[in-house]
């Protein structure tokens, strides 16, 4: 069920890969994501599809678990593909009736697909490596030149940290409100999509009146606490950047050029 | 018409590294009419029992059967075994979603296809049985209410939909110690008024013995211990091994024997407690 949604989640686990440092893997997101969108042949993808499998198994994140977080967007991967597939132009490979396929159609689609896939698995790999708190520690620190300029970079971070805090919360309490309603007879199932969506009436009332509620609550405690921003506020961590991570940043620089090398030789 | 729970075992998160297994093989059998006083520590299974008695969660192994309704692995549509079930979460002011009283408490029995016209004599019955006059807090809103009206509406919501068994999860929480004496009375009103099952989870032990006339004792997952009342509070070292406590009466004869007094019988009610408490200083004097 709602439960079953591992995109944002975290996996706790003793690898190198949780240890890096989080501006390090935020960089090699970044650079993992451009370098997707700027390969193009088949020999390219199945390198740095080669390369994400090497990095599941540094991360020791069960392989099943990444297939879960692909599950949820299956629709819209089988939806691109089949888009691509009959509406690009191009040499006819196939034909039936008035519909045909093109040689580029496959092409691209098969292209969309992968890139999707490596997308959503490459960018989960960060959130499952690394805990919601050095995430964000990880972005703050990385806009805080940016702060000069009025970048609310404090500001984003904490309220990254604190919607991260609460979807579980909020997830337990729908499932409890659910349950209520559902003693009382009503169907979250059935029905057709104008129903479905009116059904969802008694959960989400009762749902925003609870996070309104919270929000206030927490709004208070924090400046109990005596929170007034990000100025002048020091860390009980600080992020420090070790070997390991001069280390990685340089394999992560070095991912891009092997990248094009292979699209330039082969 | 009764509650027979036979082998029943549940996880949580089943298969995944995070697995719970919440309830081990437990079979328990209860009648119409009974009043059942579930206790155990948090953690030990009683939410999650009470929640497969009305089919939120089916049995991962083994059966429910409720009313002849037989819950198991793949069964759907439970709707009529709601009917019959009611269940009163914990906190449950925070399922009232409607703009009045009446609209929320109403919510229910639409649900499981109460026609119009009874709609409006179930409300009234139900707001009569939570004590709550009819006419001043129909059209109000129950966001306006104070925390002890809103349980009392949201009890209402489920009573309007006249189960035969009713479940409550620490109906008493975080209410104000009029508005729990109300709470019970109005609970033991029921029980006696219209035969109805009840099952009340409660962590106080004072509550449990006022109104339940069977306790069932659970510890991970395990029912540990299921006697009725008079015998539930003997075994003192037990139950405090599994993390409760005994009512105040009963705490009191159990530290007065172990001074030395003799006590025969087993007393938890404040009259038979007074009582046994003014003989024993007669036959002193």
């Amino acid at each position: 069920m709602i439960r079953d949604i591992t995109i944002g989640q975290y996996y706790p686990a003793d690898s190198i890969l949780h240890k890096l440092d989080p501006r390090v893997k935020l960089f090699a997101t970044l650079v993992y994501i451009i370098t997707i969108f700027v390969a193009k042949t088949a020999l390219q993808y199945a390198v740095i599809t080669l390369f994400v499998f090497l990095v599941i198994r540094l991360s020791k994140i069960p392989f099943r678990f990444m297939i879960k977080g692909i599950k949820p967007i299956m629709f819209v991967i089988i939806f691109a593909f089949l888009m691509n597939v009959f509406f690009t132009r191009g040499t006819p490979i196939f034909s039936v009736w008035r519909i045909s396929i093109a040689r580029e159609g496959l092409q691209m689609a098969l292209l969309m697909a992968a890139r999707l896939i490596l997308l959503i698995i490459g960018t989960s790999l960060l959130t499952l490596t690394s805990s919601p708190i050095r995430l964000t520690d990880g972005l703050e620190t990385s806009f805080g030149p940016l702060k000069k300029i009025g970048f609310p970079a404090h500001e984003l971070a904490m309220m990254m940290t604190i919607a991260l805090r609460f979807i579980p919360t909020l997830l337990e309490e729908t499932d409890k409100i659910m349950k209520a309603q559902q003693a009382r007879g009503a169907d979250f199932e059935s029905g057709n999509i104008f129903r479905r969506a009116k059904s969802l009436i008694p959960l989400l009332v009762p749902l925003f009146i609870a996070a309104f509620k919270r929000a206030d609550e927490l709004a208070n405690a924090m400046e109990a606490r005596g929170y007034r921003g990000g100025e002048g506020r020091t860390k009980l961590n600080p992020l420090i950047y070790r070997r390991r991570d001069y280390i990685a940043y340089g394999l992560v620089l070095l991912f891009p050029v092997l990248i094009y090398a292979v699209g330039r030789v082969f | 018409m009764s509650i027979e729970i036979k082998g029943l075992s549940s996880y949580y998160n089943r298969g995944s590294v995070y697995q719970v297994q919440a309830l081990k093989d437990v079979s328990l059998t209860i009648e119409q009419g009974e009043f059942i006083g579930l206790i155990g520590h948090t953690g030990s299974g009683k939410s999650t029992l009470i929640q497969h008695i009305n089919g939120l969660l089916k049995p991962d192994e083994g059966i429910v059967s409720v009313n002849g309704v037989t819950i198991d692995k793949d069964s759907k549509n439970l709707s009529q075994l709601r009917k019959s079930v009611g269940l009163v979460f914990q906190y449950p002011e925070y399922q009232l979603f409607e703009e009045t009283v009446f609209k929320d408490i109403a919510f229910g029995p639409k649900n499981i296809g109460v026609p119009q016209e009874d709609i409006e004599r179930r409300v009234r019955d139900a707001l009569d049985l939570v004590d709550l006059d009819y006419e001043a807090y129909a059209e109000r809103s129950p966001f306006d209410l104070s925390g002890g009206e809103k349980r009392r509406v949201a009890i209402a919501g489920v009573l309007a939909m006249e189960p035969t068994i009713l479940m409550l999860d620490e109906p008493t929480a975080g209410l104000d110690p009029k508005a729990r004496k109300d709470l019970l009375t109005e609970l033991i009103r029921l029980h006696q008024k219209r035969n109805m099952t009840l099952i009340m989870i409660s962590h106080s032990m004072d509550e449990i013995s006022k109104v339940a006339k069977r306790i069932i004792a659970m510890k991970n997952g395990q029912i540990v211990m299921d006697k009725p009342i008079d015998q539930a509070f003997e075994d003192v070292p037990f139950l405090e091994s599994i993390g409760l406590g005994i009512p105040s009466i009963s705490r009191l004869f159990y530290e007065l024997r172990q001074c030395g007094f003799h006590f025969t019988k087993n007393l938890f009610s404040l009259d038979e407690a007074k009582a046994e408490l003014l003989r024993g200083v007669k036959n002193d004097s």
